[in-house]
């Protein structure tokens, strides 16, 4: 072997085993910092600070738009792309969920009983009184969906001026009796499916039509809940519903008819269940003891086939949309991780990158090209 | 540390490493408060549960423990329609008391 090729072998060993590129900006929330630490192709830049109150914070976007909404009810407008804190409007004392319309925010609030609409930037344009805390919000055509919590509904509002600069909602539809303590939900085209904390079945909405049916679940001997699981709209795939069990170790697994396919037993109560962008593996964290583990399911052959732990509780998982890498946030280790991906086999997955962030929780991924 | 292309930035730990307030943290009860209730409520802000604020201006010491103990029960002779609560008759009696003190310990609080 001559010294030419010497030299060139290790560098297309390194060439080969070199871990993907890293193309994404994340955002994550420090969950006690009131802060946004700022990860943008692979480095830590900095953070956005001045976020108010991080616990649970979630982070939208819509085109060059960044918007949080934290626990202690504020929406926070800021700018993705230079990283700055913009403006700020309190909708209530507490807030978990919003959604982004086109030319507004709908803001489910906890405390104050109400949903809040407010225009692109922040101005408030319309106070919908439910008597309720309010979650599980999302749009459809000119709906506006939300599931009441102590009240057992489901409201669906219309707007009535589709073609104003400001939408106006009223009530179309009412669903009373719609389950238990209704606590999420996800949309998959015409269906709004909501998750209930006291009832042992989920709610099917169809929105097209407005006919409501109950799903019921298998549900064994219920444990005790230490996180109230989430659904997202990445835990619905092109053939399958995948939806945590509340207090089971399971994730039920429905076709699109929702005839019941499969409960996969998993190691412990779920809590998120996210679906990669090829929709070919769903990773799973839980609550309590095993909130270190994720669990990797093939989302085909509907099975567990990797068990990860980590050193510290994983709170959030991501997947990137433009690279084949999964990021996982380490609550109590101060760390956010990413795994390289590319493997059909799961057990090469590997670690390739970490970065110092404290207390961290929700991922969120904003792509400047997509506005998303 | 493994695997490839790992970039710990030292330079920026002092950017992100930012002191982590978090009310109550100190408390002997904040470890409980982390292993058992963090997941549905919060010290201060109404959460999937009431928040700690709202519970210790309205609840004597007695009544939250029988809460945490026999939430069924307790929470219908208070008066509730319902409760999502799951028990925890598994704690002994020390982290009972200091659950509560640190529940109460909010009633104060001006955050």
């Amino acid at each position: 072997m001559n010294l030419r090729r010497l030299l060139i072998l290790p560098l297309l060993a390194g060439a080969l085993w070199s871990a993907p590129a890293n193309p994404d900006k994340l955002f994550v929330v420090e969950r006690e910092n009131s802060a946004l630490a700022v990860i943008d192709r692979g480095k830590l830049t900095g953070e956005i600070k001045e976020m108010r109150n991080c616990n649970h914070a979630v982070v939208k976007f819509r085109d060059k738009d960044g918007y949080v909404i934290t626990r202690d009810g504020y929406v926070i407008k800021f700018d993705p792309v230079h990283d700055r804190k913009l403006k700020e409007y309190r909708t209530s004392k507490s807030a978990i969920g919003f959604i982004i319309g086109d030319n507004y925010l709908a803001v489910a609030n906890y405390a104050k009983k109400t949903v809040e609409i407010l225009d692109r930037d922040l101005n408030p344009i319309q106070t919908i009184e439910t008597g309720s805390r309010n979650v599980g919000i999302k749009e459809y055509k000119d709906y506006l969906v939300f599931a009441c919590m102590d009240s057992d509904e489901l409201w669906v509002m219309k707007d009535v001026t589709p073609d104003a600069k400001t939408p106006k909602f009223e009530l179309f539809k009412k669903i009373e009796n719609a389950g238990e303590v209704p606590f999420d939900a996800m949309i998959d085209k015409n269906l709004y499916v909501v998750g209930f904390f006291n009832s042992k079945n989920i709610g099917v909405l169809n929105l097209d039509t407005m006919e409501y049916k109950k799903v019921p679940l298998k549900m064994g001997q219920k444990e005790r809940i230490l996180k109230v699981p989430h659904f997202g709209f990445w835990s619905i795939s092109g053939d399958y519903f995948f939806i945590p069990a509340v207090g089971n170790r399971k994730v039920f697994v429905f076709d699109h008819d929702f005839n019941f396919v499969k409960a996969i037993e998993t190691e412990g109560n779920p809590v998120f269940t996210s679906l990669s962008p090829d929709k070919k593996w769903l990773a799973v964290t839980f609550s309590g003891k095993k909130f270190p583990v994720v669990q990797i399911v093939d989302a085909r052959k509907l099975e567990v086939v990797r068990r990860m732990e980590f050193p510290g509780w994983i709170l959030h998982v991501r997947w990137s949309a433009k690279a084949p890498l999964l990021y996982f946030s380490a609550n109590t280790a101060d760390r956010v991780y990413a795994y390289d991906v590319s493997s059909d086999d799961v057990a090469k997955w590997k670690e390739v990158q970490e970065w110092p962030v404290p207390r961290p929780s929700g991922l969120f991924l904003f792509d400047p090209e997509q506005g998303k | 540390m493994k695997g490839v292309g790992k970039w710990i930035l030292p330079a920026l730990l002092s950017v992100t490493a930012v002191s982590a307030a978090n009310p109550g943290e100190d408390h002997p009860g904040y470890p409980l408060f982390k292993a058992y209730c963090w997941g549905c409520h919060h010290q201060t802000a109404e959460a999937f549960g009431p928040s700690f604020r709202t519970i210790a201006s309205k609840r004597t010491k007695g009544e939250i423990i029988s809460q945490i103990v026999d939430p069924a029960n307790t929470a219908k002779r208070l008066g509730y329609r319902r409760s999502s609560m799951p028990a925890f008759a598994d704690l002994n009696a020390t982290q009972l008391e200091r659950l509560a003190d640190f529940i109460l310990s909010f009633k104060e609080s001006k955050q």
